[in-house]
């Protein structure tokens, strides 16, 4: 169960529409969907989303090259559709043709088959009906581990890509207890992973802020809450410079997060030298 | 859910489902004429998000042979046919702003410039290639009636795909303002556009 309050939940609904929810934001999302009682309060918004989502993709047209066309037609030709659907006729039944008064044993005969056709209709449509219901189901689930797997790939990416410009910046005691935190700083690409742990869980109504202190002022850089392990690995925005930027710090914050932190940080690390 | 309401999209609606319900069957020629009532909007949105015509050109082949493939998966009681078609075009429109990302930064890093770049062209150029149509002056319009900065945060959202912590970043707000300022824009943008639609069944 999603551990964010609904109105939180509320404010990732259009980037769980329009596809832009992070790795984390997506676990909070779909978690929460899986509960059928913040499902139902959800389903509205959602709906809501989509509606202006689809005034905003279909509000600009063009005119396609006019070759277009003619490639669009030649690909379809040469491909299979992915599952043979049955047609909303497909009763199951055959007619006979008739061409004398049948036999009572006969009449009795096809009322017999008759009643066994339309029950294996009844039958196959119930099947096709589950089938659909479990390919929907599938659907959702790939869609959902897609994405996961794109923010993971741009995890990696932060990470191998950084070369000499990566900064690593610790948060947290010398000793080997409590919270830690560490900022893998991809000064190139402007993003960081953030990997924490040893924290602890917040109620419902508050989250952890990651700051970065620059120019001696302290500026909002994430919301976030551990997982259940007292783990977080998170990919957050930062600075395309290190000039500036004395310190990152943690504190805990109301659920939508400060403006300026409201207690002295638990977790401190200075950014040193590359 | 809730679509565009006005008696003309709701016959349009009516005569899409029944394409596609053909294009189930393997008729091609549904296929077809699908695309000739949709490529405009299919192929307005990829040029929208990406800004280049051949890329654009490539998502829409993209996105009308999944359609076909994918045919029986389309659900009406979750979305128009439109509102389908549009969905798989900005996933595959994504897909391929996320891989130009990485080929610009390996193409930055092998320069050695090291300088992010910048998606896309900006949006005056877009404005055009398109078309006149009634849905883009009503869209157009509802979008100037939310204020810059909530407008600003929804095209960053829709057109180029950027999560809210890029958002935040790149408007230099708080994640928390970001977010909020996304959803109600989104939600008055559902309402005046779903006023608009009422206006004109009246």
């Amino acid at each position: 169960m999603s551990q964010l309050s609904i109105d939180a939940l509320r404010e990732l609904a259009p980037g769980y529409v329009m596809g832009t929810l992070t790795t984390d934001e997506l676990r909070d999302f779909t978690s929460a969907l899986a509960d059928p009682k913040l499902a139902e309060e959800l389903q509205p918004e959602i709906e809501a989303h989509q509606a202006a989502a689809e005034f905003l993709a279909t509000s600009t047209t063009a005119t396609p090259p006019a070759a277009l066309r003619q490639r669009v037609i030649a690909r379809i030709a040469s491909e299979k559709q992915s599952i043979v659907h049955l047609t909303d006729d497909s009763t199951g039944i055959v007619a006979l043709p008739v061409r004398r008064a049948p036999s009572r044993w006969v009449t009795g005969g096809l009322i017999t088959a008759l009643a066994a056709s339309v029950v294996f209709a009844v039958n196959l449509r119930r099947e096709v009906g589950e089938l659909r219901a479990s390919l929907n189901s599938t659907q959702t689930a790939l869609t959902t581990t897609e994405q996961q797997l794109q923010a993971r790939e741009r995890t990696v990416r932060i990470l191998t890509e950084g070369g000499n410009d990566m900064v690593l910046v610790r948060l947290g005691a010398n000793e080997n207890t409590g919270p830690s935190m560490q900022v893998f700083w991809n000064v190139k690409a402007g993003t960081a992973v953030v990997r924490a742990d040893g924290l602890r869980a917040v109620a419902a109504d508050r989250t952890y802020q990651l700051w970065m202190i620059r120019d001696s002022k302290p500026v909002s850089v994430a919301l976030f809450r551990p997982g259940a392990d007292g783990t977080q690995l998170t990919e957050v925005s930062v600075p395309t410079s290190v000039q500036g930027v004395a310190a990152f710090a943690v504190t805990e914050e109301p659920a939508a997060g400060s403006a300026q932190p409201t207690m002295t940080p638990f977790l401190v690390g200075t950014v040193g030298p590359n | 859910m809730t679509h565009p309401t006005h008696a003309a999209d709701m016959d349009a609606a009516d005569d899409d489902a029944t394409l596609v319900a053909a294009m189930c069957r393997g008729d091609q020629g549904a296929a077809a004429r699908l695309y000739d009532r949709h490529s405009g909007v299919v192929y307005g949105l990829a040029l929208r998000m990406l800004n280049e015509a051949a890329d654009a050109e490539e998502v829409a082949l993209e996105a009308f042979s999944q359609a076909w493939r994918n045919a029986t998966r389309y659900d009406a009681s979750r979305a128009t046919v439109v509102g389908w078609l549009t969905t798989i075009t900005r996933t595959r429109a994504l897909d391929a702003i996320r891989s130009r990302k990485r080929r610009d930064r390996l193409k930055a890093e092998a320069e050695g410039t090291g300088e992010p770049t910048a998606m896309g062209q900006g949006f005056a150029g877009a404005a055009e290639l398109v078309e006149n149509a009634d849905r883009k002056t009503a869209v157009a319009q509802a979008l100037r009636e939310l204020p810059d900065k909530q407008r600003h945060s929804i095209e960053l959202a829709f057109f180029e795909g950027l999560t809210h912590p890029e958002i935040a970043e790149r408007l230099r707000e708080p994640l928390g303002t970001v977010k909020t300022r996304i959803r109600l824009g989104m939600l008055k943008l559902r309402d005046l556009l779903a006023g608009q639609a009422q206006e004109q069944l009246i």
